[in-house]
């Protein structure tokens, strides 16, 4: 199949890339997995495609003072599975868990090859409503620096789309990195995929923080029940001593998900499921309940 | 005999397929190459009001632009060959009184979302998709049916102005009254509601098709993805293209995989003909996934009623279906059979009911054509009635293995006539039956199945007998089944002087290993190393006539037609040798390539005989020089493999999430070739199968678009959802030809749909659940566990229903 004409342009840095971005027309590339497809099958056409694979700024995986690991949006998802990358130094004298659901999400996103290019910004801005990634980060509540013609901003990972699924960022501006406080102590994925694609119909993610009396506290994400991840619990519910904190399944009357690959009964349901699930590995890997 | 057949044999096809070196048609692009890019219908049903090519044909590169009214005068509609045998049928017209299957461009109306509408050729493919994105056509849409029931009802759209009501036939086999009469005094009745989804056969290799023109000699070749090149020769030549056969050559390389897909004759072929005349450069076509999944021919689709009766003591005595069978919005080249004969007449399956009948409602809908789907009737035929026969002991409290073994066709009673228009010919149906129990463990089922409960588990198992009726021929009987053709095959053997020998066959590979197993014919007849045995097919110029690998028909009707040429060869070689040596031709043994007498006095190497045979310096009376001999084989009967399947699964009580754990094929396809090739085609086949039970479903909305146009909306089964797969034969060889061979590349993909079907509903059976439709879904499991658990009948929702009534009770 081939493409349909366009102007390419590979920025040095990302003022060019900001600059190219701001052609009419211009849609950005990372790994190019999702744009390149809509291309060749002509769902989509550009004036120009802004490649970011020379953009040094979008690269790297840093560790601050504190812990906080800042991922470049350009990283890609096989890099982010090394988990000596999401393993950071021993930082308070217990156990910190950031590589346990974000490289559960990572594994199951897509095969080798394709990990070997699609990048972490790109995944995100992908917006497939079973992203497994993007509900990762949700819980881990993460949060995404953007860089626009006005500057940069910092915001909720869980903002980056909109309520019906769409990137919710200007056309203008760019992913740049991904921040992750280290406060999880204990954290999993879980995931029921579709057979086609292997893409997930739904997708949970716990992470666990101890609190300073001991107990766990747990954020949990879900993928599947509308066309964004959503957090299902409220905050920083305390983890009961047995069963799960109660899930906040509710989602906005018209918003859920109901389609071929499951109802919307069913994506309750499973999303239920998988919380359980990803809650009885994250209170393994945090050593118990307290 | 060197005793290779039988034998292991790793295909010599194989490397190639795996370094990726062989070449397939979309490899070819001889010089001057241009490229044909086919504009699709974008309405299931519509007028076409205009089409406004002119920008097109101005965009760079193109050649030509052609609509169908360009060929109308042109071209002939494509044919169908196979009419519903014995009954009144109407049919889209064809001008030498064929059914005709449809225009190769859409010619004032389009039938279906893949239907070409126009074709553009251009210097690049680029160029001429960028020039069909241009073509402007205007429709009208109109009503659309995309079901045979609703086809057929009152007031439904009307497709074709000579098919009245969209009923392409009514067709019947069986006895209607001795069956009603049975299941109106049948102690037990079971009816069962079903669907057998339509789907899309997806090999790797989508269509492709190269058409050159030779200006100076008036000679066609199409270069091609098909299963039967002379039979496409014939199609295309004689009602198509309306030429000399002389002036076609059809040449198929490499196949990736059909499945019963590339026997029909599609639009492309006889574009890409017609243009590479008119344009006097080669023309290709390629088609896409999403080309494939809208255009290529579909399988299975029937919406039907199965009613079985039979006593509270497990004896089936009668059966009776009623189906209404999706054919798509045109007749396929041979889909009128698929959708009858071959689902209908395989109804009663390994079982001696006394009483059966079916009719098939055949018609025309705004949908893909159907054809043949791998196991194709057969399959459709042993679900309805492998579910029935669960249904019916569930009822009566009886196990349905004991069911089926208390049911089962004696071998004393072979050759045994089915009732429904089969003759099947050897097996000892019990035997398959009781060795699959065995690997099944089945005596240890209760036990595995508490075990499982204890974790929370509803561990079921499924069995499904059946019988596939294989090796399409003998032709009488094809003619009085309303197929328009021979189906006989032939053989070539050439012996060089080398003493290796060429042996050319009228059947053509699409990936089953001919070059390998039918070399084992000829070399173990002739006593020579499988390696001097170079095969060749698939090239119209060259091979001799056949009619194409399908309906598992290519080693029990080819084979035998090698064999026979082997043993000519060598009946020719014993007397040229015989002569030398001074003896008689009884004296004269023929082993490991060497031709002796048995006292050892004499003795001569088979690359010896032959060129002695060539240069015919010392031959026998009334013999000639050389060893070239052509054989025909047409099978007095058709062939019967049979077999039964055992799958063991697990379900989630909670989730409904599906586990199988194990899936054992006892399959009898008469004596083998080349095991090895035969086990993986079972495998392949079993594979194929559970496609359709768990995932696969063609899915059309209402407007006949079809949904899942995509392997992102159409799964298919991946290595991971294969269980482990425990494959053993019993073998019973057809009287039917001398190698004893039965069809084997399909028969594996008949039974699993039931297997499974049965294993799961035998897990779901202590809620009072009997039936579930395909594909059976985690999501349908649990809706129908939350359902039985509050007390309600399984909606509609889930699947077909199920009902079961005792007669007696309801009088």
């Amino acid at each position: 199949m081939t493409l349909a004409p366009f102007e390419y342009t590979a920025p040095a840095d990302l003022a060019g890339a900001l600059e190219a971005l701001a052609r009419p027309g211009a849609v950005a590339m990372a790994g190019g997995h999702h744009l390149l497809t809509r291309l060749k099958r002509r769902e989509q056409v550009v004036g120009t495609v802004v490649d970011l694979r020379d953009v040094a700024e979008l690269r790297g995986v840093e560790r601050g003072p504190l812990g906080t690991v800042r991922i470049g949006a350009g990283t890609t998802l096989t890099d982010l599975l090394d988990e000596h990358l999401l393993d950071p130094p021993d930082l308070t004298g217990s156990s910190r868990d950031l590589r346990h659901a974000l490289g559960e999400a990572l594994a199951g996103t897509g095969d080798r090859q394709s990990r070997n290019r699609v990048t972490l910004g790109g995944q995100l801005a992908s917006g497939r409503p079973g992203n497994d990634v993007a509900t990762a980060l949700v819980a881990h509540a993460a949060r995404a620096t953007l860089a626009g013609p006005d500057g940069t901003r910092t915001l909720p990972v869980r903002d980056l789309w909109t309520a019906g699924g769409a990137w919710a960022p200007a056309r203008t501006e760019l992913i740049v990195s991904v921040e992750i406080d280290p406060d999880a102590v204990g954290s999993a994925h879980a995931r029921w995929a579709d057979r086609a694609t292997l893409e997930a119909i739904c997708a949970v993610s716990v992470v666990l923080c101890r609190r300073d009396d001991g107990a766990l506290t747990c954020r949990a994400a879900a993928a599947g029940l509308v066309a964004r991840p959503v957090l299902i619990t409220t905050g920083e519910e305390p983890v009961p001593e047995a069963g799960a904190p109660a899930w906040n399944l509710d989602v906005a009357p018209g918003t859920a998900l109901d389609d071929y690959l499951a109802s919307a009964d069913y994506r309750r349901f499973m999303v239920q499921v998988l919380a359980g699930r990803a809650l009885t590995a994250a209170v393994r890997r945090a050593g118990g309940a307290g | 005999m060197t005793g290779v057949l039988g034998q292991r044999v790793t295909p010599r096809e194989s490397e190639a397929f795996l370094r990726g070196t062989a070449r397939f048609t979309a490899d070819l692009t001889p010089p001057g190459t241009v490229r044909l890019h086919l504009l699709l219908s974008e309405h299931a049903h519509a007028r076409i009001v205009s089409i406004d090519t002119a920008a097109a044909a101005a965009m760079p590169g193109v050649l030509a632009v052609v609509t169908g009214a360009d060929i109308a005068d042109k071209l002939m509609p494509l044919p169908c060959i196979w009419i519903p045998g014995g009954t009144e049928s109407h049919f889209p017209p064809h001008p030498y009184g064929l059914p005709g299957g449809g225009p190769a461009l859409a010619i004032d109306r389009v039938r279906f979302i893949g239907e070409p509408v126009v074709a553009v050729v251009a210097e690049t493919e680029r160029q001429a998709r960028d020039a069909a994105e241009a073509v402007v056509v205007h429709y009208e849409p109109l009503p659309v049916v995309t079901r045979a029931r609703d086809a057929v009802a009152p007031g439904a759209p009307q497709l074709h102005d000579a098919v009245p009501g969209n009923l392409n036939a009514h067709w019947t086999c069986g006895d209607a009254a001795s069956t009603d009469t049975a299941l109106a005094e049948a102690e037990v009745v079971v009816e069962l509601d079903l669907i057998n989804q339509r789907t899309i056969n997806n090999p790797l290799e989508p269509r492709a098709s190269l058409g050159e023109y030779d200006p100076a000699t008036g000679h066609y070749t199409l270069h091609t993805t098909t299963q039967g090149p002379h039979n496409h020769r014939f199609l295309l030549a004689a009602l198509v293209l309306g030429i000399p056969l002389a002036k076609l050559r059809v040449v198929a390389t490499n196949v990736g995989g059909s499945f019963g897909t590339k026997g029909y004759l599609y639009p492309d072929m006889a574009l890409v003909l017609f243009l590479a005349a008119r344009l006097g450069r080669p023309v290709k076509w390629v088609d896409s996934r999403n080309g494939l999944m809208r255009s290529t021919v579909q399988g299975r689709d029937h919406d039907y009623k199965i009613t079985l009766g039979g006593t509270r003591e497990g004896r089936i005595t009668a059966l009776r279906v009623t189906s209404y069978a999706n054919l798509g919005a045109y007749p396929s080249t041979i889909g009128p059979g698929v959708a009858t004969a071959l689902m209908g007449r395989s109804l009663t399956g390994p079982y001696a009911i006394p009483s059966a009948f079916c009719e098939v409602y055949v018609a025309f809908t705004n949908v893909v054509p159907l054809g043949a789907q791998r196991g194709s009737g057969r399959s459709e035929a042993t679900y309805a009635t492998e579910r029935a026969v669960d249904v019916f002991a569930r009822r009566i409290g009886l196990d349905p293995a004991q069911v089926r073994l208390a049911n089962m066709v004696t071998p004393d009673r072979m050759p045994y006539d089915n009732g429904m228009g089969w003759t099947y010919d050897s097996g000892d149906y019990a035997k398959a039956l009781q060795l699959a129990m065995r690997h099944a463990d089945y005596d240890g089922l209760e036990q595995r199945r508490a075990n499982a409960r204890e974790r929370g588990r509803l561990l079921g198992l499924g069995i499904a007998s059946y019988v596939a009726i294989c090796g399409v021929g003998p032709s009488t009987r094809m003619s009085q089944e309303g197929m328009l053709g021979g189906t006989w095959e032939s053989a070539n053997i050439r012996v060089q002087p080398s003493g290796e020998v060429i042996l050319t066959i009228g059947s053509a590979s699409t990936g089953q290993s001919h070059e390998t197993t039918f070399a084992q014919i000829a070399a173990d007849t002739l006593a020579i190393p499988v390696e001097l045995v170079t095969v060749l097919h698939s090239d119209t110029e060259s091979a001799p006539y056949g009619q194409g690998t399908y309906g598992s028909r290519s080693y029990s009707v080819g084979g035998p037609a090698v064999l026979q040429a082997a043993l000519e060869v060598r009946e020719k070689m014993v007397k040229v040798v015989a002569h030398a040596f001074g003896v008689g031709t009884d004296d004269v043994q023929v082993s490991d390539g060497t031709f002796s007498t048995a006292d050892g006095a004499h003795s001569m190497a088979f690359s010896d005989a032959a060129i002695a045979v060539w240069y015919g310096w010392n031959l026998p009376e009334g013999v000639t020089p050389a060893l070239d001999v052509t054989t025909m084989f047409d099978p007095p009967d058709f062939n019967y493999p049979f077999g039964s399947h055992i799958v063991e699964v697990e379900i989630d009580e909670h989730t409904g999430e599906l586990e199988l754990l194990r899936y054992i094929a006892v399959n009898d396809a008469g004596v083998i070739g080349n095991p090895l090739v035969v086990d993986r085609q079972v495998e392949g086949s079993i594979v194929h199968g559970l496609g359709q039970v768990l995932m696969e479903e063609a899915r059309f909305d209402a407007e006949g678009n079809l949904l899942t146009d995509d392997l992102r909306s159409y799964p298919m089964p991946r290595a991971t959802d294969v269980p482990p797969l425990v494959l053993d034969w019993t073998e019973s060889p057809t009287p039917h030809n001398a190698l004893g061979a039965k069809g084997a590349g399909e028969i594996a993909t008949v039974p699993p749909a039931a297997a499974v079907s049965n294993a799961i509903l035998d897990a779901l059976a202590g809620y009072g659940i009997e039936h579930l439709g395909m594909p059976v879904t985690q999501e349908k499991i649990w809706r129908a566990l939350r359902d039985a658990r509050a007390g309600s009948p399984a909606p509609a929702a889930v699947g077909a229903t199920a009902t079961a009534t005792s007669a007696e009770e309801e009088r």
